[in-house]
């Protein structure tokens, strides 16, 4: 097992979801014995606590359907569901900005609707 | 005691690293011929101390004869070696986006779907071992460069002010540092300095590489 190994199933497990979870809530729960200079190592164990957070929300959500207990637990099927995540976000904002650029233009084009060029002077 | 073998100490390396003592503070602790030994994060001056050997080896290495930059050994490889390391780059590249098609196909398989999910598994396992032979090959090859030269020395500084180990003093157990300066740490030829560097760079790991 490599280090990343071992910091991903420190980061999934219960025992730490759970201290995330409360710290997050509280506000004041510390993680660590140190407060600040923290060392790569937690650095790295904090970004996959919120990795594991965020899919246990969505698998809590039922975001997807290909989200399963067994996804969480096996690091490739996890990386491949985090990036098929991301891509799947990549498209909506894509979509969402494009709907958005129709629906103003819809508003210009409309006969109903008066565009006014206004000229701003300082005195 | 004997000094322990090489391959000794990188299994040491693999259990110990995996210990959850590892993340509940910001040292690394580990046993070495059976005495406790930590390796801490620099305090702001040992930072500053690890910059300036960092600094200093830049500028000594920039004017001497036979040391390049990454960019510039890139193109010496390539003209003199025929070692084309771009092509490399761009061979990884490659791998990723395979990588990733296979995710994609990956991330859309259900749990029952055993067979097919191993398979995409060893696909996606096949390629990585082959980009981390790529990436082992392009660092070997840069490993002279002055980039890494430098960033070995400011790895190896913090390595030497920041190890300490357990003492008895006045009855009680003190952490004390190993090496008194800098100087003391290189001339030391004993095995243990390979655990404290491979300890100091997973201590130092940061999120660029993630």
């Amino acid at each position: 097992m490599n280090i990343e190994t071992a910091i991903r199933n420190l980061a999934k497990s219960t025992c730490y979801q759970n201290l995330y979870n409360s710290a997050k809530d509280a506000n004041s729960i510390q993680m660590f014995i140190n407060v600040t200079n923290y060392s790569g190592v937690q650095s790295l164990f904090l970004y996959w606590l919120r990795i594991y957070s965020s899919l246990y929300e969505d698998l809590a959500n039922k975001e997807s359907v290909y989200l399963t207990e067994n996804v969480i637990n096996d690091s490739l099927r996890c990386d491949a569901y985090l990036y098929y995540r991301r891509k799947k976000q990549e498209i909506e904002i894509k979509k969402y900005h494009q709907e958005k650029q129709k629906s103003d233009m819809k508003v210009k084009d409309s006969p109903n609707t008066s565009v006014f060029n206004v000229e701003l002077r300082g005195q | 005691m004997e000094d322990l073998t090489m391959q000794e100490i990188l299994k040491d390396i693999e259990r110990e690293l995996t210990d959850p003592s590892i993340i509940q503070d910001n040292k690394l602790p580990f046993k070495y011929n059976d005495e406790w030994y930590r390796i801490r994060m620099p305090n702001q001056w040992e930072e500053a101390k690890a910059q300036d050997e960092k600094n200093t080896l830049f500028g000594k290495l920039i004017q001497t004869e036979g040391y390049y930059m990454k960019k510039r050994l890139k193109q010496i490889l390539k003209e003199k070696q025929g070692v084309d390391l771009d092509a490399l780059e761009e061979e990884k590249y490659k791998i990723n986006i395979r990588i990733q098609d296979y995710q994609l196909v990956l991330a859309k398989k259900y749990d029952e779907e055993i067979k097919t999910i191993e398979e995409i598994k060893q696909k996606i396992s096949d390629l990585s071992a082959r980009r981390i032979e790529i990436s082992i090959e392009i660092g070997k090859y840069l490993s002279a460069s002055i980039d890494d030269q430098i960033e070995k020395a400011y790895i190896q500084a913090v390595a030497a002010f920041c190890t300490e180990k357990v003492e008895i003093i006045n009855g009680k157990e003190e952490w004390v540092k190993v090496w008194p300066n800098l100087k003391a740490f290189q001339d030391d030829s004993s095995l243990i300095i390979n655990k404290v560097l491979s300890f100091t760079t997973y201590l130092l790991l940061n999120l660029r590489a993630y």
